[in-house]
C-alpha cells in the first residue's frame, strides 16, 4: 500500500514537473539578446539594458551581447544628460554563468571527494589527501558564494529603470525631501513592496520608494520579449 | 479756621471701627473655621531652622489660639504673629498666622502631628507634616561653630537621583561660609567611579540665606554621565579653605588695642549621594550608537558642483545637550564608488550653563574620479531622549553633487566618443537557463552529495579505525573468529588437533596469558592465575587432553570427538560472554 502511494506521488511530481517545464521553457539568451537589440534600435534604452543584462547572465562572454549592452548603457547615460564617455560606467559582471560556476564547483567537489576517499582507503601519499581537502574547500566555497548570491538576488532582486525618469521619494512615514531622479537604463536593486511602491536600493542602501511600473526585474524580462519580437 | 490741610475722614473712621470691633470679645462664634499648617522647606540640616506657619481663618471675630503639641527632638520657638481682616457681603472674616522656628539637634525624620482647633461648635484640623533633618556638614575646626547655625559647612546636591545610562546628572558642591577666608576655596575632584565627569565652568560665588543666617556660597557644578547601570555613588567632595580667625586680645592695651588674626587651613567634606542608573529600553534603531540627550543633526556640503578628482566635504554637525564627546558620528555614504576620507571629529563644549551643551563636527571628504553626478545618501542619526523616554531618529536629505571634468573650469563638456555599430541579431539559438542566479539543481545535488559522501566516508573510517585500535574489541573479534571456526560442520569442521589449537588460543585471548607450548596442566594453572575460574580451568584441561588424545588416535577411535568439540565450543562461548 505504502509502495503504491509513494509511486503515485512520484509519478504525480514527475508529471507536474514535466507540465511545468512544458509551459514555462527556460529563457534563452538569443531571445533576450534579439529583444534587447530591437529595443536598442527603437531607442528604448531602458528595456534594452534590461534585456541585454538578462542575456549576459546566460552568456556572459558572448561578444555581441557585450557590445550591445555597452552601447545601450552609453545611450542610456546620454539620455540622462551625461555627455562625456569617461563618466559612463559599464558594469563588469563575472564572465561565467551561474550554470558554469555551479557545475565547476560540483565537479571540483566530486573530484575532491573521490580523491579524498581513495587516498583514505588505498594508502595513497599524504599529498593526495591534502590536495583533496583543498579541492573540496574550493568547490564548497564556490557553491556557498553561489547560494549567497542567489539569496541576495531573491531578497533584493536587480532591476532596470525603463521609464525616462523615475522619481524616488521617501515613504509616507518619513520626512519629505526632494526626490532622487533616476533615468532610463539605471540598474538598481529592489526592496519590499508597499501598495504600488517598491523600495529602491543603491549601493546597499535604501534611497526611497518609487512606483514599480517604472522598473523591470532582470529575472522577469522574458515576460516582455514578445513585444520586441521581429518577424 | 484753618482751611488747607483737610484729611479724608471716612477711611479713618472705618479703620477705627474695625479695630474697635476686633478688640471687643465677640459673642458670636465662627460659622466657618479652617486651619492650615505649612513648612517653608521639607528638608534642613541639623541646627538649621525651618519655619512652620499656622494660619487659622474664621468667620466672625472669635479666632481660637494656637498651641503646638510637643514634638520630640525639635526645639520650637514662636517667632511672630500676624492678623488679617476681611469684610465681604456683610460677613467679617479674621485670620491669624503664627510662625514658629523649628530646629533639630539630631538627624532624622520629625513628624509634626495633626492638631485641632475649636471655636464654639466648629472644629478644624491640620494635616500631618514631616520635616527631614539631615546630618550636618562637618563644621570648621573647633571654634567655627556659631549661634544660629554653623559658620562653615559644605553640601552636595544632585538635580536627579534616577537617570538612564549615559544621561547627565548635575551635582552642585557648595561651600557655605559666614567667616572670612583668604583666597578662593579649592575643591578636590570628587570621587565618582562609573561616571564620565565634566566640570561645568569655574566656581561661582554669591550670597544666600540659610535659615536665619546669611552665607557666602561658593559653588562648583559638575555633570556626571554614568557609564554603567546600577546604584552608583557620587562624592564625597572635599574643599580646602584658609579661614581667618580673630584671637581675643589678653591685654586691651597691647598692640594699641588692634585685634590679632590667625589663618587656619581647614578641610570640609560633603556627604556621598547615590544615583540609580537604569538601562536604556529595548527597541533601539539600527543606527543608534549610544547617544543620550537632546540632539539636532545638520548635514552640509561645501560645494554642489566640483571638478573630478577634487574633494567634496560633507560636514555632519551634532548640536545639543548630552555627552557629546562620547556620541558616535553618523555614517556618510554616496551613491558612486569614490575615494572617501573621514576626518577627525572636533567637539566644542559650552560649560557655563546648568547642563553640558556643545557641538560635535566631523567632515567626510569624497573625491569623485569621473565627471557626472552623484548623491550623498541620507544621513541617519539616532539617539535616546530621556525626557520623552524614547528613541528618536533624524534623517537628512539626499544631496546631489555635479562633477565636471577635471580642470575644465566649467567649460562645455565634449560629446561622447562614438562607439562602433551595434551587433546584429542572432538567428542561432543561444544558451538557456535560469535568470534567478540560483545554481541548477543537478549541480547542487552532485556538489552537496559529493561533500556529504566524503564527510560520511571520513567519519565512518574514523569510527572503524578507532574501533580497530581498541584492544578489547580486538580480543572480542578474535574470539568471534574462533567461535565461527569451531561452529563449522561437516567436512569444514576443524580436526581435534585444530580444535585444541583454537581452544588454547581462545584461552590466551580471553585471559591475556601466554600458554603456547605448555603442558595442559601447567597451562591451566597459569590461566587460573590469570583469572580463569577453577571449574573452567579443569574443564579446559580435560577437554584439551581429550582433544590431544583424539588428534593422535587412529581414525576408527575418534567416534567420541564430537563431545569434546562441543565442550570446546561451549568454553569459547563462555570466554566471549566473560569478555563482554
Amino acid at each position: 500500500m505504502k509502495r503504491t502511494l509513494a509511486t503515485a506521488t512520484l509519478a504525480a511530481l514527475l508529471v507536474a514537473g514535466a507540465a511545468h517545464g512544458a509551459t514555462t521553457p527556460p529563457p534563452r539568451a538569443d531571445v533576450l539578446y534579439n529583444a534587447g537589440t530591437a529595443a536598442l534600435d527603437r531607442g528604448e534604452v531602458g528595456p534594452a539594458v534590461a534585456f541585454l543584462t538578462a542575456a549576459a547572465r546566460l552568456e556572459p562572454r558572448a561578444r555581441d551581447i557585450q557590445i550591445n549592452l555597452k552601447q545601450a548603457t552609453i545611450d542610456a547615460a546620454r539620455t540622462r544628460g551625461v555627455e562625456s564617455q569617461d563618466e559612463i560606467e559599464v558594469a563588469h559582471d563575472v564572465p561565467f554563468s551561474t550554470t558554469e560556476l555551479a557545475w565547476a564547483g560540483a565537479i571540483l567537489l566530486l573530484l575532491g571527494a573521490g580523491l579524498g576517499i581513495a587516498a583514505r582507503l588505498t594508502r595513497l601519499p599524504r599529498g593526495f589527501a591534502i590536495a583533496a581537502v583543498a579541492v573540496v574547500l574550493v568547490g564548497t566555497t564556490l557553491h556557498i558564494w553561489l547560494l549567497a548570491r542567489a539569496h541576495a538576488e531573491a531578497v533584493h532582486p536587480e532591476a532596470v529603470v525603463i521609464v525616462p525618469q523615475l522619481a524616488v521619494e521617501r515613504g509616507p512615514d518619513e520626512p519629505s525631501r526632494a526626490p532622487v531622479i533616476l533615468g532610463a537604463g539605471e540598474r538598481v536593486h529592489l526592496g519590499p513592496t508597499r501598495g504600488g511602491q517598491v523600495e529602491i536600493r543603491v549601493a546597499g542602501a535604501a534611497i526611497g520608494w518609487a512606483p514599480h511600473e517604472g522598473l523591470w526585474r532582470v529575472q522577469e524580462t522574458p515576460r516582455y520579449t514578445a513585444r520586441y519580437a521581429t518577424p | 479756621m484753618v482751611n488747607g490741610d483737610r484729611r479724608p475722614l471716612i477711611p479713618w473712621l472705618i479703620l477705627t471701627l474695625a479695630l474697635a470691633l476686633a478688640a471687643l470679645p465677640c459673642p458670636v462664634h465662627a460659622e466657618q473655621l479652617t486651619v492650615e499648617a505649612e513648612l517653608d522647606r521639607q528638608q534642613v540640616l541639623v541646627g538649621e531652622p525651618a519655619t512652620l506657619a499656622i494660619t487659622i481663618t474664621a468667620e466672625g471675630l472669635d479666632v481660637p489660639g494656637v498651641k503646638l503639641p510637643l514634638i520630640a527632638g525639635l526645639d520650637v520657638t514662636p517667632t511672630e504673629q500676624s492678623q488679617g481682616f476681611s469684610w465681604m457681603n456683610g460677613v467679617i472674616s479674621r485670620s491669624v498666622t503664627s510662625t514658629f522656628a523649628l530646629r533639630a539637634n539630631a538627624p532624622g525624620d520629625y513628624v509634626i502631628p495633626s492638631f485641632r482647633v475649636r471655636s464654639g461648635k466648629k472644629e478644624a484640623q491640620t494635616q500631618q507634616l514631616v520635616l527631614h533633618v539631615r546630618a550636618t556638614m562637618p563644621r570648621a575646626g573647633a571654634g567655627f561653630g556659631g549661634e544660629g547655625g554653623p559658620e562653615l559647612f559644605a553640601r552636595l546636591t544632585l538635580d536627579r537621583t534616577r537617570v538612564y545610562w549615559n544621561e547627565g546628572v548635575t551635582a552642585r558642591f557648595t561651600l557655605y561660609s559666614r567667616v572670612r577666608y583668604e583666597g578662593a576655596p579649592a575643591w578636590d575632584p570628587p570621587d565618582a567611579p562609573g561616571f564620565w565627569t565634566e566640570v561645568l565652568g569655574p566656581a561661582r560665588t554669591g550670597r544666600i540665606r540659610v535659615g536665619d543666617a546669611e552665607y557666602e556660597a561658593t559653588e562648583m557644578r559638575v555633570e556626571y554621565f554614568p557609564t554603567r547601570t546600577g546604584r552608583l555613588k557620587i562624592g564625597p567632595g572635599r574643599v580646602h579653605a584658609q579661614v581667618v580667625r580673630q584671637i581675643p586680645v589678653p591685654d586691651p592695651w597691647s598692640a594699641l588695642g588692634m585685634p590679632e588674626t590667625q589663618v587656619e587651613d581647614i578641610e570640609l567634606t560633603t556627604e556621598q549621594l547615590a544615583v540609580d542608573v537604569v538601562p536604556l529600553p529595548k527597541g533601539a534603531p539600527a543606527t543608534f550608537r549610544g547617544a543620550v540627550g537632546s540632539y539636532d543633526l545638520d548635514v552640509t556640503v561645501d560645494r554642489a558642483v566640483v571638478h573630478a578628482r577634487e574633494p567634496v566635504n560633507v560636514a555632519t554637525v551634532l548640536k545639543g545637550e548630552g555627552n557629546l564627546a562620547a556620541a558616535s558620528d553618523p555614517d556618510v555614504s554616496s551613491t558612486l564608488p569614490s575615494r572617501r576620507y573621514a576626518g577627525a571629529a572636533s567637539t566644542s563644549l559650552e560649560r557655563m550653563g546648568l547642563r553640558l551643551k556643545g557641538e560635535r563636527r566631523r567632515e567626510t571628504s569624497f573625491v569623485p574620479e569621473r565627471p557626472g553626478s552623484f548623491a550623498i545618501l541620507p544621513v541617519r542619526f539616532s539617539w535616546f531622549d530621556p525626557e520623552q523616554g524614547r528613541y528618536r531618529t533624524q534623517v537628512s536629505d539626499t544631496i546631489t553633487v555635479r562633477v565636471l571634468p577635471p580642470g575644465s573650469g566649467g567649460e562645455a563638456l565634449g560629446p561622447a566618443a562614438a562607439l562602433g555599430p551595434t551587433a546584429p541579431r542572432r538567428s542561432t539559438p543561444g544558451a538557456g537557463g535560469s535568470l534567478a542566479l540560483a545554481p541548477p539543481v543537478p549541480a547542487t545535488v552532485v556538489a552537496w552529495g559529493s561533500l556529504l559522501a566524503y564527510l560520511g566516508v571520513l567519519t565512518g573510517l574514523g569510527v572503524r579505525d578507532r574501533s580497530m585500535r581498541d584492544p578489547r574489541r580486538k580480543r572480542e573479534r578474535e574470539l568471534e573468529a574462533i567461535a565461527r571456526e569451531l561452529a563449522r560442520a561437516g567436512t569444514a569442521a576443524p580436526t581435534p588437533a585444530r580444535t585444541a589449537v583454537l581452544l588454547r588460543r581462545a584461552a590466551e585471548t580471553r585471559f591475556t596469558a601466554d600458554v603456547e607450548g605448555l603442558p595442559a596442566g601447567e597451562a591451566a594453572a597459569r590461566l587460573t592465575a590469570a583469572g580463569m575460574p577453577a571449574d573452567d580451568a579443569a574443564r579446559w584441561k580435560e577437554t584439551l587432553d581429550r582433544l590431544e588424545q583424539l588428534a593422535y588416535a587412529p581414525p576408527d577411535a575418534r567416534g567420541t570427538g564430537g563431545s569434546a568439540s562441543d565442550v570446546a565450543a561451549d568454553l569459547v562461548r563462555r570466554f566471549r560472554e566473560g569478555l563482554a
